[in-house]
């Protein structure tokens, strides 16, 4: 008896013992980099210093395509040109990387965090901003950058604010709208077209409720739709009076649709996944939604073959997005490596393809030497959506302000 | 020899058997609690100096109230707070309720009965959730069963059981989870009870109703209690289901506190803390209720028990 006392004791001991020591190690564990100086460091530099090592990446997971592209292709890409492994962090929106960072630099961990790259853009690169929470400025550094038009307001600006280089291009999303063309015959060019679409087809329309990401994106296409165009909103303010006067037609016009919606506006699909599985489904026929994933539901089946996408002009939003390296990244250097991989021709060519993930390149293919420009012409020929059609009446995302106050004006005016 | 002087001096310095049973106890439990309250409780700490502003990221550390303020008069708290409580009172009851029944159904039953109510334990939530939208989503396979059947036309003829203002689907849900885990507790109960109580009862001339009510139900009364506690503070804080099956409007206080700390605002951080706080103080509040309510019940079972 004693002798089973003993063990047990043993044992607790022994498990408390390593309980601790594998908290301690944690709290102790080493993942920093030499760190670089950007105003003398070379790109040889950045690679030298990030082969060997690990670099994780905070982004959205809700894609299977998404996912997939970053654990094969760019994952092999990373091990074997530079020897680095990919740590993938999956995220349900990018707001928590944007927690994780800000917890651990409120914690004190200005150095060695978790996160060395996040993809992003609005108003999470604007509070990260906002709140010095950036690493940079980096994009100077990263060759892939020539392949890029500078003077790109789309390359430049995200949601109206400078870039200043702590942010590097990404994708080339535009959030357009489609339908079944096999029960829809119209096709609403305008927010009051979409209104009495909806009135003659009650049930058949749905968008996402905000604020997830691409619910706040249907705001602000109504924003400019109803409100007569997104010029007057551009610039780097936000400006106060305007939003004032306009905000009221934007709630007109969102309860004056929200009966017709699907289940009558009583709720709203909770994701951008199963506002889709709704449209497969067929339970709605006409979405707001971003060109890619329309490519991708033609591409796996997913959605009818009869599914076409088009754009209502002056509202549908050119949509781009970056990534960025936390302040505190434990792996700054990995970071940019990743971050030139994603923004390098090879890596834009390989996300456009439709079968990989049918993302738009954000680069400039003039830029391009003539083989690469003709692989991206043969993409763009087996897109299966005339994506110069499509994109050409878009319009840039203005200051993210705007976006926060459509959120709480939904939240408290549409809701209820 | 080594071997027999480090026990003699451990003996001698410890004398463990000498300390005090209750001071034993709590050296013994030290591991556990520990690293809850470090983990916890040290969280739980930091959450209150961000939520009184001692910590902040904005810099401006001025220690106020004000995000208790703002929480306490945040427009859908009344709402969301009621919701949730709604949602939990009403799952934990019917699920106790069924539960019960099917133990008394089940409990002469053989060991399969054990094994069936241990299927779904190890199904996550999350599963859960995605079987129930495949299932009674207007487009699932129960509206395609009822289209093929004739019965209904159109998806839109079916009533809508995920998302639902009345959340239909997160109390489905709740219920298919947790009353195979009540049942499982209350059958083993059931098959530890002394079934000479009831056999007396019924020899004394009880009907089966007073011998449930009077002998039966009172011997389960520990488990029940002590199940449906485990069952409603889960759905009290569960966030994932009402947040994938509930309503738009309201949200419960769990899914607010999510909208809340995943804002885009920093300025809006003490608010989402102080609101998580509140959360977690009405939920063990709710629990020292429960438990101080039903502390008698306890007291009288175990004296009965040593008797």
């Amino acid at each position: 008896m004693s002798y089973r006392l003993l063990h047990r004791r043993q044992f607790l001991v022994l498990a408390t013992a390593a309980g601790l020591a594998t908290l301690t190690s944690n709290c102790n564990r080493q993942t920093a980099t030499p760190s670089l100086d950007l105003t003398t460091a070379s790109w040889d530099d950045v690679v030298a210093a990030a082969r060997g090592t690990t670099v994780r990446w905070a982004m959205w997971g809700g894609s299977d395509v998404t996912n997939t592209y970053a654990d094969q292709w760019v994952g092999d890409r990373l091990k074997t040109t530079y020897d680095i492994t990919l740590n993938r962090i999956p995220l349900n929106d990018t707001v928590e990387a944007v927690n994780k960072v800000v917890g651990e630099v409120q914690a004190g961990l200005t150095s060695g965090g978790d996160i060395d790259l996040i993809w992003i853009n609005g108003e999470n690169f604007r509070t990260m901003k906002q709140g010095n929470l950036l690493y940079g400025p980096f994009t100077d550094l990263l060759p892939a950058m020539a392949y890029y038009d500078l003077e790109d307001p789309a390359v430049l600006n995200d949601f109206g604010l400078p870039i200043d280089g702590y942010e590097a291009p990404y994708t080339g999303s535009y959030y357009i709208m489609a339908k079944d063309s096999s029960r829809v015959d119209a096709t609403p060019q305008s927010f009051a077209d979409l209104l009495d679409w909806a009135k003659a087809n009650p049930g058949r329309f749905a968008y996402v409720a905000p604020p997830a990401f691409d619910g706040s994106r249907f705001l602000l296409t109504v924003l400019y739709g109803v409100t007569g165009g997104y010029e007057q909103y551009a610039g780097a303010d936000f400006n106060e009076d305007l939003w004032e006067q306009n905000a009221p037609q934007v709630v007109a016009y969102l309860q004056e649709l929200k009966p017709y919606l699907w289940r009558g506006g009583d709720t709203y699909p909770p994701t951008q996944n199963r506002l889709h599985e709704l449209f497969a489904n067929g339970e709605i026929w006409m979405l707001p939604i971003f060109i890619s994933r329309v490519v991708e539901g033609l591409t796996t089946g997913q959605f009818p073959a009869s599914t076409t996408a088009f754009s209502l002009p002056g509202a549908s939003l050119n949509d781009p997005s970056f990534t960025a390296i936390p302040i505190n990244a434990g792996n700054p250097a990995g970071g940019m490596v990743l971050a030139n991989l994603l923004s390098s021709p090879e890596g834009q060519l390989e996300k456009f393809k439709p079968e990989v993930w049918g993302d738009p390149p954000l680069l400039d293919v003039e830029k391009l030497p003539p083989d690469l420009q003709a692989q991206f012409a043969q993409v763009t020929a087996d897109y299966g959506l005339p994506l110069q059609e499509l994109t050409e009446n878009t319009v840039p995302l203005v200051n993210a302000e705007y976006t926060t106050r459509l959120e709480q004006l939904w939240e408290t005016e549409v809701a209820g | 020899m080594v071997g027999l002087t480090s026990k003699l001096s451990r003996q001698h310095l410890f004398q463990w058997r000498r300390w005090p049973t209750w001071a034993r106890a709590y050296l013994l439990l030290l591991p556990a609690v520990g690293m809850i309250g470090l983990l916890f409780g040290g969280g739980l700490i930091l959450a209150c100096l961000q939520s009184i502003g001692i910590i902040g990221i904005l810099g401006d550390t001025q220690p106020s109230l004000a995000a208790y303020g703002a929480a306490f008069s945040h427009p859908e708290l009344g709402r969301s707070l009621w919701l949730s409580f709604y949602l939990a009172m009403v799952a934990t009851g019917l699920s106790t309720v069924i539960s019960i029944g099917l133990a008394l159904l089940l409990r002469s039953a053989g060991r399969w009965t054990t094994i069936a109510c241990q299927i779904t334990l190890p199904i996550p939530h999350l599963v859960g959730v995605a079987g129930i939208l495949l299932l009674l989503s207007p487009s699932g396979f129960l509206a395609r069963l009822l289209m093929a059947l004739g019965w209904i036309q159109s998806d839109q003829d079916v009533p809508l059981l995920v998302n639902d203002p009345n959340n239909w689907g997160v109390l489905l849900h709740f219920l298919w989870k947790e009353i195979p885990f009540i049942t499982l507790i209350l059958l083993a109960v059931l098959r530890g009870m002394n079934p000479y109580y009831e056999h007396q009862a019924r020899a004394l001339g009880a009907n089966p109703w007073q011998c449930f009510w009077n002998v039966t139900l009172p011997m389960m009364k520990p488990g029940i209690l002590s199940a449906s506690l485990i069952v409603f503070s889960y759905i009290f804080a569960s966030f994932e289901v009402p947040f994938l099956l509930g309503s738009t409007r309201p949200r419960t206080l769990p899914v607010l506190v999510y909208r809340a700390f995943t804002d885009t605002d920093l300025g809006k951080r003490p608010e989402a803390v102080a609101l998580g706080l509140i959360l977690s103080g009405i939920s063990m509040a709710v629990l020292a209720l429960y438990l101080g309510l039903t502390a008698k019940s306890r007291q009288t079972y175990a004296e009965r028990g040593d008797s």
